[in-house]
Formats: C-alpha cells, structure tokens, sequence
C-alpha cells in the first residue's frame, strides 16, 4: 500500500483524536484512582456518639437521617456488625438531617434528647421503628416507652446545646458534599454501597 | 480527488467511532451513561437496544470503522478512490436506515431519546448526504 500526502494527513488526524481522546479519559478517571483517607478527627467529634470498641483499628462513620427509608433500611445491618463484632469495630452515628424531610431535625433533638439520659441508640432504634408516624407529638410517647425522666427529656428538646450539635454533623456533611443519606465512611474512605448486604461484606472485608 | 470532502467524511467516521465505543463500553460495563437528559439510560436499559444479542452501538462500531478504513484507503490510490466511493455510498446508506430504524424505535417503543443516539444519527446521516453528493458530482 502506497502512502499518499493524503493518507499521511489522514493518519495524522486519527493520531491527533486518539491523543486527544486518550488524554480526556486520562483526566477524567484520574480523580477516582486513589481516594485518600479523610483522619478520624475529620470524620468523629468528641461528641458524637459512638458505640464499640474505641481502640479498634476498623471505625464506620454513618451520617443519618431519622426520616430517611434507606437509612432505615441499613440499620438492621449496622446492628449486625456493631453485634457481630463489638471489639473489632468502633461505630459512629452523625446526624444529617436532610431539609426536604420535615421532621429529621426534631427526630434528632429527640434522639439527642434521649442520648442525655443514655438512651441515644434505644431512641434511634424506636424512630426508625415509627419511621411512617413521625410527629411533633411522638417523641413523647416514645420517651415514655423508653421510660425517661419527661421533665430533663422535654427540656433538652428544646436544648440549643443540643441543636448546635446536629447543627454542626450537618455542616460537616454538606462540607464533605455528601450526596445524601445514608452516607457511610469506612476507615476514612467513603463507601459506595448500594444495599445493607454490601456495606456488611465491605467492612467484614476490613475487619478480617 | 476530492480531498476536502474524503478528510470529513474520515473525521465524522471517528466521531462515530468515539460515540459508539464510550456508549458501547457503558453497555458492556453497566455502567450510567453520562448524558445531557435522563433518555441514554432509558434506553440502555431496554431489551429494545439490542438487535440478536449485540448492543446497538456495537453496529454502529462496525459501520463507521469500515467507512473510517474506506475514507482512509481512498487516499492510496487513484483508483480506489474511485472504486471505494459507492461502497461508502452504500453503506452510508445502510447506516440511515440503521439509525431511522432505532430513531423510530426510541420514540414510539422505547419511549426516550438517548442523546449520543441523536448524535451519531444526525453525524450519519450527514456521511451519507456527503457521500452521495460527491457521487452524484462524479457521475
């Protein structure tokens, strides 16, 4: 086969569109080769609370809503391997009350509200539960049922302490652009788990 | 020789390329196609967007390789530039009915448009205008 000038400024072209295409796909995947691990400082304050064992070399961070179905439907898992594996695992809840849903940010008072007695991951539990029946009129029966002194509990729904806590998970999530709940770090690197049963495998994945 | 016309005609042809390896690999990977409206998954996931088991876009491979490696094989010699151009009519051709075929498919049975489908449907059918009116002009 006989080049012509012709075919040479073919060949150019197709080298020209190959390196153009082949740097374009170099810059656009790169950004996802290597993601760094954000420190536990980043991710966990003081005060968040927590649940396991706080020397454990595997953490998970959950940034939740209390009126979120997916984050209902994840928790069941996160039982499980806070459970499962109690030395092995320090498990960390942050509030991100997300703004479409009308009672999150009441939900977490109320679960702030039960933490001051202990009762934090109880109350949690009881909201999911009453996910379909969130109410400003709720809270009440559930601290009951949690059988908490009503006089503190009431108080501290209306605590700004405790609504500059989740005031400050959620300033946390939007800096981390979280693109919604449940958003799940593990060991400082953001999970893309599309169900519970992935999230269970990624971090027995970590502990094992 | 018409060069000018040949050199688009070649360039349109890896455009085609380009379109059909980025949606073909997002049908072999599963993965979301990046797009300008919700239509490409739409259509992605429709059992419509395969033609006997292989993804449309795979076809679409096919036909603008063999008119990017006719374009090209033009430029060789007098004489197949000659002879290539009422192959590259033809399957130009072909192509238009191809894409006029998923078109229809995508607006009346599938019922989204998928942008890169739009594309690579207007960018064939502008090889084919190309191509037939270089024809015409040689007769």
């Amino acid at each position: 086969m006989k080049l012509t000038g012709e075919s040479k400024v073919l060949l150019g072209i197709l080298a020209a569109t190959v390196a153009i295409i082949g740097i374009a796909v170099f810059f656009v995947s790169k950004p996802a080769a290597a993601p760094t691990p954000l420190s536990r400082e980043e991710l966990v304050a003081a005060d968040s609370h927590s649940i396991g064992n706080a020397s454990a070399s595997a953490y998970l961070v959950e940034f939740s809503d209390f009126q979120c179905p997916a984050c209902r439907a994840f928790a069941p898992a996160v039982d499980e391997l806070v459970t499962k594996y109690p030395d092995k695992l320090l498990f960390v809840y942050r509030h991100f009350p997300l703004a479409k849903h009308e009672f999150a940010k009441p939900a977490a008072m109320a679960a702030e509200a039960a933490g001051q007695q202990g009762k934090f991951w109880e109350m949690g539990k009881l909201l999911f539960e009453n996910q379909d029946k969130l109410s400003g009129s709720l809270w009440a029966s559930l601290a009951d049922e949690l059988r908490l002194d009503r006089v503190k509990f009431d108080a501290a729904l209306n605590s700004q302490d405790l609504k500059a806590k989740i005031d400050r998970d959620e300033i946390a999530a939007i800096q981390l652009k979280l693109p919604g709940t449940p958003s799940f770090f593990l060991n400082g690197v953001r999970l893309t788990v599309a169900s519970p049963g992935e999230l269970k495998a990624a971090v027995e994945n970590v502990i094992k | 020789m018409n060069n000018r016309t040949n050199r688009i005609l070649f360039i349109l042809s890896l455009v085609g390329i380009a379109i059909a390896v980025y949606v073909l690999q997002s049908f072999l990977r599963d993965a979301p196609i990046v797009c300008i409206n919700s239509g490409c998954e739409i259509v992605r996931k429709s059992p419509y967007s395969y033609l006997f088991g292989i993804p449309v876009p795979g076809y679409g491979l096919v036909g603008y390789s063999i008119l990017a490696v006719l374009a090209f094989l033009r430029t060789t010699s007098a004489k197949l530039n000659k002879q290539l151009l009422p192959w590259i009519v033809g399957i130009g051709t072909g192509g238009v009915a191809f894409v006029a075929w998923f078109t229809y498919m995508e607006l009346f049975v599938i019922r989204g448009v998928c942008t890169w489908c739009a594309v690579s449907a207007v960018n064939m059918v502008t090889i084919a205008s190309l191509a037939w009116i270089e024809y015409r002009k040689k007769e």
